[in-house]
Protein backbone atom coordinates (compact mmCIF):
# COMPACT_ATOMS: atom_id res chain seq x y z
CA UNK A 1 0.00 0.00 0.00
CA UNK A 2 1.41 3.38 -0.74
CA UNK A 3 1.21 6.81 0.76
CA UNK A 4 0.03 9.69 -1.06
CA UNK A 5 -0.58 12.99 1.10
CA UNK A 6 -2.53 16.38 0.34
CA UNK A 7 -2.69 18.99 2.31
CA UNK A 8 -4.11 22.75 2.45
CA UNK A 9 -4.29 25.78 3.97
CA UNK A 10 -7.50 26.34 6.18
CA UNK A 11 -6.66 29.63 7.36
CA UNK A 12 -4.14 31.45 9.07
CA UNK A 13 -1.02 29.42 10.29
CA UNK A 14 -3.76 26.34 10.44
CA UNK A 15 -3.10 23.26 7.67
CA UNK A 16 -5.33 20.52 7.30
CA UNK A 17 -2.89 17.45 6.50
CA UNK A 18 -4.40 14.55 4.97
CA UNK A 19 -2.53 10.77 4.61
CA UNK A 20 -3.95 8.17 2.58
CA UNK A 21 -3.07 4.58 2.43
CA UNK A 22 -0.06 3.16 4.54
CA UNK A 23 2.36 4.79 7.06
CA UNK A 24 5.13 2.35 7.44
CA UNK A 25 8.63 2.01 7.46
CA UNK A 26 8.85 2.71 3.80
CA UNK A 27 6.61 5.71 3.54
CA UNK A 28 7.12 7.66 7.02
CA UNK A 29 9.68 9.70 5.10
CA UNK A 30 7.10 11.09 2.90
CA UNK A 31 5.16 12.78 5.20
CA UNK A 32 8.22 14.06 6.77
CA UNK A 33 8.84 15.65 3.47
CA UNK A 34 5.64 16.96 2.88
CA UNK A 35 5.46 18.57 6.32
CA UNK A 36 8.86 20.27 5.69
CA UNK A 37 7.64 23.77 4.11
CA UNK A 38 5.06 23.73 6.14
CA UNK A 39 6.95 24.13 9.49
CA UNK A 40 8.44 26.41 7.90
CA UNK A 41 6.03 28.74 8.48
CA UNK A 42 6.12 27.95 12.08
CA UNK A 43 2.23 26.84 12.12
CA UNK A 44 0.28 27.18 14.84
CA UNK A 45 -1.42 24.20 14.51
CA UNK A 46 -1.53 21.12 12.01
CA UNK A 47 -4.75 19.09 11.59
CA UNK A 48 -4.48 15.62 10.01
CA UNK A 49 -7.53 14.37 8.77
CA UNK A 50 -6.77 10.47 8.82
CA UNK A 51 -9.93 9.48 7.83
CA UNK A 52 -7.96 7.49 4.48
CA UNK A 53 -5.23 6.32 6.74
CA UNK A 54 -5.37 2.71 6.53
CA UNK A 55 -2.22 1.39 8.55
CA UNK A 56 0.55 2.68 10.79
CA UNK A 57 3.49 1.17 11.86
CA UNK A 58 5.90 2.73 15.15
CA UNK A 59 7.67 4.61 12.11
CA UNK A 60 4.66 6.29 10.89
CA UNK A 61 3.98 7.19 15.10
CA UNK A 62 7.33 8.52 15.05
CA UNK A 63 6.80 11.24 12.66
CA UNK A 64 3.61 12.67 14.68
CA UNK A 65 6.26 12.39 17.71
CA UNK A 66 8.83 14.37 15.93
CA UNK A 67 6.24 16.98 14.38
CA UNK A 68 5.16 17.40 17.97
CA UNK A 69 8.74 18.27 19.59
CA UNK A 70 9.26 20.63 16.41
CA UNK A 71 5.92 22.44 16.79
CA UNK A 72 6.39 23.48 20.51
CA UNK A 73 9.39 25.14 20.06
CA UNK A 74 7.42 27.83 17.92
CA UNK A 75 4.29 27.48 19.81
CA UNK A 76 2.27 25.03 17.29
CA UNK A 77 0.87 22.34 18.11
CA UNK A 78 -1.26 19.07 16.56
CA UNK A 79 -4.48 17.84 16.22
CA UNK A 80 -6.47 14.64 14.19
CA UNK A 81 -9.50 13.73 13.02
CA UNK A 82 -11.54 11.08 11.92
CA UNK A 83 -8.76 7.78 13.51
CA UNK A 84 -9.73 4.63 11.65
CA UNK A 85 -10.35 2.16 14.60
CA UNK A 86 -7.09 0.36 14.14
CA UNK A 87 -4.87 3.64 13.75
CA UNK A 88 -6.82 4.84 16.86
CA UNK A 89 -5.69 2.07 18.53
CA UNK A 90 -2.00 2.05 17.84
CA UNK A 91 -2.12 5.80 18.96
CA UNK A 92 -3.63 4.12 22.28
CA UNK A 93 -1.65 1.70 22.90
CA UNK A 94 1.80 3.97 22.46
CA UNK A 95 -0.47 6.81 24.98
CA UNK A 96 -0.12 9.28 22.11
CA UNK A 97 -3.67 10.64 22.79
CA UNK A 98 -3.61 12.85 25.93
CA UNK A 99 -1.24 15.31 24.49
CA UNK A 100 -3.11 15.50 21.02
CA UNK A 101 -6.90 16.97 20.98
CA UNK A 102 -8.55 14.31 18.39
CA UNK A 103 -11.73 15.39 16.79
CA UNK A 104 -14.52 13.27 16.21
CA UNK A 105 -15.71 15.37 12.68
CA UNK A 106 -15.02 17.98 10.67
CA UNK A 107 -18.05 20.27 12.60
CA UNK A 108 -16.07 19.44 15.66
CA UNK A 109 -12.79 20.95 14.22
CA UNK A 110 -14.78 24.01 12.98
CA UNK A 111 -16.00 25.18 15.78
CA UNK A 112 -12.92 24.57 17.52
CA UNK A 113 -11.43 26.88 14.72
CA UNK A 114 -13.36 29.08 14.96
CA UNK A 115 -13.48 29.38 19.02
CA UNK A 116 -9.39 29.99 18.73
CA UNK A 117 -9.73 32.75 15.80
CA UNK A 118 -12.47 34.35 17.77
CA UNK A 119 -9.99 34.45 20.95
CA UNK A 120 -7.07 35.45 18.96
CA UNK A 121 -9.03 38.14 17.73
CA UNK A 122 -10.22 39.43 21.61
CA UNK A 123 -6.90 39.34 22.30
CA UNK A 124 -5.47 41.55 19.78
CA UNK A 125 -8.83 43.47 19.46
CA UNK B 1 44.22 -9.38 25.40
CA UNK B 2 42.31 -12.18 23.13
CA UNK B 3 40.72 -8.70 21.99
CA UNK B 4 43.31 -6.75 20.90
CA UNK B 5 44.35 -10.11 18.83
CA UNK B 6 41.25 -10.16 17.31
CA UNK B 7 41.74 -6.24 16.14
CA UNK B 8 45.38 -7.01 14.77
CA UNK B 9 43.97 -9.35 13.27
CA UNK B 10 41.08 -7.90 11.05
CA UNK B 11 43.63 -5.19 10.40
CA UNK B 12 45.96 -6.70 8.99
CA UNK B 13 43.77 -8.52 7.22
CA UNK B 14 42.34 -5.26 5.92
CA UNK B 15 45.03 -3.95 5.22
CA UNK B 16 46.08 -6.83 2.48
CA UNK B 17 43.11 -7.46 1.38
CA UNK B 18 42.97 -3.20 0.38
CA UNK B 19 46.44 -4.01 -1.35
CA UNK B 20 45.14 -7.18 -3.50
CA UNK B 21 41.64 -5.50 -4.02
CA UNK B 22 42.24 -7.43 -7.22
CA UNK B 23 38.95 -9.20 -9.08
CA UNK B 24 40.67 -12.44 -9.18
CA UNK B 25 41.72 -12.34 -5.52
CA UNK B 26 37.87 -11.21 -4.07
CA UNK B 27 36.62 -14.24 -3.52
CA UNK B 28 39.40 -15.69 -1.39
CA UNK B 29 40.03 -12.36 0.71
CA UNK B 30 36.12 -11.97 0.99
CA UNK B 31 36.42 -15.48 2.99
CA UNK B 32 38.85 -13.91 5.38
CA UNK B 33 37.11 -10.65 5.84
CA UNK B 34 33.48 -12.74 6.05
CA UNK B 35 35.03 -14.72 8.83
CA UNK B 36 36.88 -11.16 10.45
CA UNK B 37 33.48 -9.53 10.19
CA UNK B 38 31.72 -11.98 12.06
CA UNK B 39 34.54 -12.07 14.55
CA UNK B 40 34.30 -8.27 15.14
CA UNK B 41 30.09 -8.30 15.62
CA UNK B 42 29.95 -11.21 17.75
CA UNK B 43 31.51 -8.76 20.49
CA UNK B 44 29.01 -6.58 22.33
CA UNK B 45 26.58 -4.73 19.47
CA UNK B 46 27.29 -2.06 18.11
CA UNK B 47 24.85 0.77 16.94
CA UNK B 48 24.61 0.59 13.16
CA UNK B 49 24.09 3.20 10.66
CA UNK B 50 25.86 1.40 7.57
CA UNK B 51 22.97 0.83 5.30
CA UNK B 52 25.40 -0.16 2.57
CA UNK B 53 25.29 -3.90 1.57
CA UNK B 54 28.30 -6.39 2.35
CA UNK B 55 31.06 -6.14 -0.45
CA UNK B 56 31.96 -9.77 0.39
CA UNK B 57 31.83 -10.54 -3.29
CA UNK B 58 31.70 -14.54 -3.75
CA UNK B 59 31.61 -15.02 0.51
CA UNK B 60 29.73 -18.65 0.91
CA UNK B 61 26.49 -17.18 3.13
CA UNK B 62 25.97 -19.57 5.95
CA UNK B 63 22.17 -20.80 5.04
CA UNK B 64 19.15 -19.96 7.66
CA UNK B 65 16.40 -22.44 7.69
CA UNK B 66 13.76 -22.79 9.89
CA UNK B 67 14.27 -25.80 12.02
CA UNK B 68 10.72 -26.69 12.16
CA UNK B 69 8.79 -26.01 9.44
CA UNK B 70 6.27 -28.30 8.20
CA UNK B 71 3.66 -28.09 5.64
CA UNK B 72 0.94 -25.78 7.76
CA UNK B 73 0.91 -22.48 7.63
CA UNK B 74 3.28 -20.62 5.06
CA UNK B 75 6.68 -19.42 5.17
CA UNK B 76 8.20 -16.48 3.34
CA UNK B 77 11.72 -15.92 2.72
CA UNK B 78 12.95 -12.31 1.99
CA UNK B 79 16.44 -10.52 1.88
CA UNK B 80 17.65 -8.26 4.73
CA UNK B 81 16.83 -5.26 3.10
CA UNK B 82 14.17 -2.41 3.91
CA UNK B 83 12.22 -2.61 0.06
CA UNK B 84 10.85 -6.41 1.51
CA UNK B 85 8.95 -5.32 4.50
CA UNK B 86 5.88 -4.82 1.74
CA UNK B 87 6.24 -8.42 0.59
CA UNK B 88 5.86 -9.43 4.31
CA UNK B 89 2.75 -6.77 4.60
CA UNK B 90 1.08 -8.74 1.30
CA UNK B 91 2.04 -12.05 3.04
CA UNK B 92 0.45 -11.21 6.27
CA UNK B 93 -2.71 -9.78 4.51
CA UNK B 94 -3.13 -12.73 2.72
CA UNK B 95 -2.73 -15.40 4.82
CA UNK B 96 -5.34 -13.70 7.10
CA UNK B 97 -8.00 -12.96 4.32
CA UNK B 98 -7.72 -16.94 3.57
CA UNK B 99 -7.89 -17.73 6.71
CA UNK B 100 -11.02 -15.62 7.65
CA UNK B 101 -8.97 -13.38 9.77
CA UNK B 102 -11.21 -9.76 11.27
CA UNK B 103 -9.28 -7.24 10.08
CA UNK B 104 -8.69 -6.29 13.20
CA UNK B 105 -6.38 -9.39 13.71
CA UNK B 106 -5.05 -9.30 10.25
CA UNK B 107 -3.73 -5.28 11.23
CA UNK B 108 -2.05 -7.18 14.23
CA UNK B 109 -0.37 -9.71 12.86
CA UNK B 110 1.10 -7.43 9.88
CA UNK B 111 2.02 -4.59 12.06
CA UNK B 112 3.70 -7.58 14.49
CA UNK B 113 5.64 -9.17 11.47
CA UNK B 114 6.41 -5.25 9.86
CA UNK B 115 7.72 -4.24 13.22
CA UNK B 116 9.61 -7.11 14.16
CA UNK B 117 11.20 -7.29 10.43
CA UNK B 118 12.25 -3.73 10.67
CA UNK B 119 13.84 -3.90 13.59
CA UNK B 120 16.32 -6.82 12.19
CA UNK B 121 17.21 -5.16 8.95
CA UNK B 122 17.61 -1.76 10.49
CA UNK B 123 19.86 -3.07 13.97
CA UNK B 124 21.15 -6.65 12.70
CA UNK B 125 24.34 -5.58 11.73
CA UNK B 126 26.58 -6.09 8.98
CA UNK B 127 26.88 -9.82 9.24
CA UNK B 128 23.36 -10.21 8.26
CA UNK B 129 23.09 -8.17 4.99
CA UNK B 130 23.81 -11.18 3.06
CA UNK B 131 21.43 -13.51 5.01
CA UNK B 132 17.96 -14.07 4.58
CA UNK B 133 15.03 -13.63 6.73
CA UNK B 134 12.41 -16.18 7.56
CA UNK B 135 8.69 -16.01 8.43
CA UNK B 136 7.10 -18.82 9.24
CA UNK B 137 2.95 -17.98 10.30
CA UNK B 138 0.85 -21.55 10.79
CA UNK B 139 -2.69 -21.82 13.09
CA UNK B 140 -3.01 -24.36 15.91
CA UNK B 141 -6.29 -24.62 16.41
CA UNK B 142 -7.78 -21.11 17.15
CA UNK B 143 -4.08 -19.60 17.35
CA UNK B 144 -1.91 -18.24 15.47
CA UNK B 145 1.92 -18.69 15.75
CA UNK B 146 4.68 -16.78 14.04
CA UNK B 147 7.99 -17.34 14.04
CA UNK B 148 11.13 -15.27 12.81
CA UNK B 149 14.07 -16.93 11.74
CA UNK B 150 16.88 -13.86 11.45
CA UNK B 151 21.04 -14.76 11.10
CA UNK B 152 22.25 -11.50 12.76
CA UNK B 153 23.88 -10.81 16.13
CA UNK B 154 22.33 -12.55 18.73
CA UNK B 155 19.82 -10.11 19.78
CA UNK B 156 16.73 -10.64 22.37
CA UNK B 157 13.42 -8.18 21.37
CA UNK B 158 11.93 -9.93 25.06
CA UNK B 159 14.15 -7.83 27.13
CA UNK B 160 13.35 -4.49 25.01
CA UNK B 161 12.78 -2.10 28.20
CA UNK B 162 9.34 -0.26 27.82
CA UNK B 163 9.06 3.09 26.80
CA UNK B 164 7.97 5.66 29.59
CA UNK B 165 4.70 6.21 28.42
CA UNK B 166 3.73 8.46 30.95
CA UNK B 167 5.99 11.09 29.23
CA UNK B 168 3.82 13.69 27.13
CA UNK B 169 4.30 12.23 23.45
CA UNK B 170 6.27 15.66 22.80
CA UNK B 171 9.29 14.87 25.80
CA UNK B 172 9.63 10.88 24.58
CA UNK B 173 12.30 9.70 23.47
CA UNK B 174 11.93 7.96 20.41
CA UNK B 175 12.47 4.45 20.82
CA UNK B 176 11.45 0.99 21.42
CA UNK B 177 7.93 1.87 20.28
CA UNK B 178 8.10 -1.19 17.94
CA UNK B 179 8.62 -3.57 20.45
CA UNK B 180 5.98 -2.10 22.88
CA UNK B 181 3.53 -2.33 20.02
CA UNK B 182 3.87 -6.19 19.44
CA UNK B 183 3.98 -6.94 23.07
CA UNK B 184 0.61 -5.40 23.14
CA UNK B 185 -1.28 -7.07 20.12
CA UNK B 186 0.89 -10.44 20.25
CA UNK B 187 -0.67 -12.91 23.34
CA UNK B 188 2.32 -14.16 24.06
CA UNK B 189 6.48 -14.05 22.68
CA UNK B 190 9.39 -16.14 23.12
CA UNK B 191 12.95 -15.57 22.14
CA UNK B 192 15.73 -18.28 21.63
CA UNK B 193 19.10 -18.14 19.91
CA UNK B 194 20.19 -21.65 18.40
CA UNK B 195 22.31 -22.81 15.80
CA UNK B 196 23.21 -19.57 15.28
CA UNK B 197 19.78 -17.61 14.33
CA UNK B 198 17.65 -15.42 16.50
CA UNK B 199 13.94 -16.81 16.51
CA UNK B 200 11.50 -15.02 18.01
CA UNK B 201 7.85 -17.24 18.28
CA UNK B 202 4.88 -15.02 18.91
CA UNK B 203 1.61 -16.42 19.16
CA UNK B 204 -2.09 -14.78 19.28
CA UNK B 205 -5.76 -16.26 19.78
CA UNK B 206 -7.61 -15.39 16.71
CA UNK B 207 -11.17 -16.95 15.89
CA UNK B 208 -12.60 -16.90 12.18
CA UNK B 209 -15.88 -13.82 13.82
CA UNK B 210 -12.88 -11.97 16.06
CA UNK B 211 -13.41 -8.45 16.62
Amino acid sequence: MALTVTSRVKSTGVYVVSPVGSLDTNTYDQLEKRLEPILQESPRLIVFDMAGLEYISSMGVRVFVKLKKQLKKTGGTVTMLRLQPQIQKVFEIINALPSVTIFSSIEEMDNYLDLMQRETSEKNG
Amino acid sequence: MGDFSYFLDYYVILILYRLFCMAKYKAWFGGFMQRANYIMENQPMDSVNDQTAHQAGAAKTRSCRISNADSSGRTITIPCRLSQIEPVRDFARQFGNENGWSDSVTFDVTLTLEEIVSNIIIHGGEACRNHPIVIWIRLIGNEAVLVVEDCCNPFNPTTVPPPDLECPLEDRQIGGLGIHLVRQVMDDMEYRFESGKNILQMRKQVNANDS
